[in-house]
């Protein structure tokens, strides 16, 4: 017999936000966070748009010698522990651990042509540095874990997590995600693959599933979760349940989706399987949805497999038209979504999709958000090299 | 528990082209990927893996670059402060910048690439330092069955080295055992010198 693994708390520094409230009445109102970038000067880049995090007085700014994706997870934490003091300092420090995801080390690039007399590696500064240090000062001795999958490695920051919880019920887990590539370096690193967003109108840059979506806008954040098992957990806390997480791997190709999205969907029926449901008890679908032509053909097809009658109605959502690609963070960013359709009983609006794609039947809900019944979401994420992530999130009950 | 570990000096041409398919892919390949390829193809020669085996690779902590950073730093200084100028960052040096060099510094290229060649789509994950991050993503498998874990490790000096074992879960190391291990590279050698201890 399994544990149920049940999120309490969470703390979110986005582009919509940092705050739930403030971040779930951006959903609602199908807000879009991305703009013209302003915390480093791009006046000669070929493009400029981001969805860079915001707090209540706008773009956070940092100077480049400062790691944005630190800086928001520094910030994160210190919001949890603040926000709630006793979640997880009730359990044993060893009995603490961190299960997270992010991207790759971030690079002071004007600090070290500025000042060369260092070497190089003295301007890195990777995740693990971070959450060995943030370890350090919140007491967590149970072991740090940091995924570097790309764009699945908070996805499966959480299902390591899931399955650590699901065998040892008296650990907390601080899971979730952090990463911004929006710097000089990685974002034209980025840009050179060729798969940003040509739009002009920069608020409608990401346009997910649409016919006309042209590709992806960059977003950056932290978004973290307390873990804990059902039997731990302060009933009155939980926020939802995690049921279900598979993953699997294209094999494919290191630049494009398998394109019938077959192990996309494989990973979605593992996570399924796991819950112990069928396909048919899925309510809807929070897709990963990045607004690049390719994306949403593996993902239709994917939908295909796993709802092989009801694939054109189920109702889909994705967050990046809104929040951008948080990359490294992204699956535990849009885990807010998720959470928020739980709550709320309610599918959001997939912001900028206005166009149906004959080549992608899903059921995007477009205009107005969606109420429905929701006791079960399929979250999907995939990864730029061909890893695929499943979640099944369940409302507590 | 089968095991396998390379290294290849910084001036050693990795023979990576006489473990791989398709020879294109090798434009896309840093050291990592490369050392990663030939002592995959050299642990599994004999051995036909389940293409659903899970798969986790360890990332070690990054001493070594060769996507150009020297020449994108020298072409974004201003000739005349010699500081950093957005301009000639983007005018200048950005043109320099090859589109391949994003594949040379995303973390999980080593286990795609390894993925792609030996057709592996089951349960995958790239950890990132601390080789008991590695062991806990085998030691929380979804299977009964070996995995395969490995990790490459670029050194300072250009050196590389790599270790990869398809190795069952009652044959892993408890972690007291490794606990404070930073380079998940280590893990193998620890595994080495415990199967001749043994």
């Amino acid at each position: 017999m399994h544990n149920s693994v049940c999120i309490t708390t969470l703390s979110a520094i986005s582009p919509i936000g940092d705050n739930l409230a403030d971040i779930f009445e951006a959903i609602t109102k199908a807000e879009s966070a991305t703009a013209a970038i302003q915390s480093f000067d791009t006046a000669h880049y070929p493009a400029t748009v981001g969805a860079e995090a915001r707090d209540g007085k706008g773009v956070i700014p940092s100077h480049h010698s400062q790691d944005r994706k630190e800086l928001f997870v520094n910030r994160a934490f210190q919001n949890l522990f603040t926000d709630h003091p006793s979640a997880i300092r009730k359990y044993d420090p060893q009995n603490r651990i961190i299960s997270i995801g992010s991207g790759i080390d971030y690079f002071d690039l004007v600090g070290y042509i500025d000042n060369p007399q260092k070497a190089w590696q003295d301007y890195c500064n990777s995740a693990t540095t971070t959450m060995q240090a943030l370890a350090e000062t919140y007491d967590i001795l149970g072991g740090v874990h940091t995924n570097v999958s790309a764009c699945v490695a908070s996805t499966q920051a959480l299902g390591l997590a899931w399955r650590i919880l699901r065998r040892d019920p008296d650990r907390v887990i601080i899971s979730g995600g952090f990463d911004s590539m929006l710097s000089p370096l990685h974002y034209i690193g980025f840009y050179k693959l060729g798969a940003f967003s040509d739009a002009s109108d920069l608020g409608k840059a990401c346009k997910p599933f649409d016919k006309h979506r042209s590709g992806l806008v960059l977003g950056e954040g932290a978004a973290i979760y307390t873990l804990e098992s059902e039997k731990n957990a302060d009933k009155e806390s939980i926020l939802a349940v995690i049921a279900g997480y598979g993953s699997s791997n294209d094999a494919y190709m290191v630049t494009d989706p398998q394109p019938g999205g077959e192990m996309l969907a494989r990973a979605a029926l593992e996570a399924i399987g796991e819950a112990g449901i069928t396909p048919g008890e899925i309510d809807c679908v929070h897709l990963h949805g990045t607004g690049t032509h390719k994306n949403a053909i593996a993902e239709a097809n994917a939908m295909k497999i796993v709802f092989p009658r009801r694939y054109a109605e189920i109702p889909v959502y994705s967050m990046k038209g809104q929040i951008g690609h948080l990359i490294g963070a992204c699956g535990a960013m849009e885990l807010l979504g998720v959470i928020y359709s739980l709550q709320n009983q309610k599918v959001p609006v997939t912001v900028n999709y206005e166009t149906p794609d004959p080549e992608v039947t899903l059921n995007v809900i477009k205009e107005k958000e969606l109420s429905m019944p929701i006791r079960y979401i399929l979250k999907l994420n995939s990864a730029f090299g061909g890893q695929n992530s499943a979640l099944v999130v369940k409302k507590y009950e | 528990m089968k095991l396998r570990i390379t290294h290849f000096k910084a001036d050693e041409t990795i023979p990576v082209k006489e473990f791989l398919r398709n020879k294109k892919l090798v434009k896309y390949f840093n050291k990592e990927t490369a050392s990663s390829i030939v002592c995959v193809a050299q642990l599994l020669r004999d051995t036909p893996l389940d293409p659903f085996t899970p798969f986790y690779y360890g990332m070690g902590t990054i001493e070594y670059q060769d996507f150009g950073l020297e020449g994108i730093a020298e072409l974004s200084r201003d000739p005349q402060s010699r500081r950093f100028s957005s301009r000639r960052y983007i005018e200048d040096a950005m043109p320099s910048v090859s589109p391949l060099s994003q594949f040379k510094v995303l973390y999980n290229m080593p286990l795609s690439f390894v993925a792609i060649e030996h057709d592996l789509r089951g349960d995958c994950a790239v950890t990132y330092t601390n080789a008991h991050s590695l062991l806990t993503q085998a030691a929380y498998a979804p299977t009964e069955h070996p995995v395969l874990i490995g990790a490459s490790k670029v050194y300072g000096d250009g050196s590389v080295t790599s270790g990869f074992a398809l190795i069952a879960k009652d044959e892993l190391p408890p972690p007291e055992q490794i606990w404070g291990m930073e380079e998940p590279i280590e893990l193998f050698h620890y595994l080495l010198e415990r199967n001749h201890a043994q």
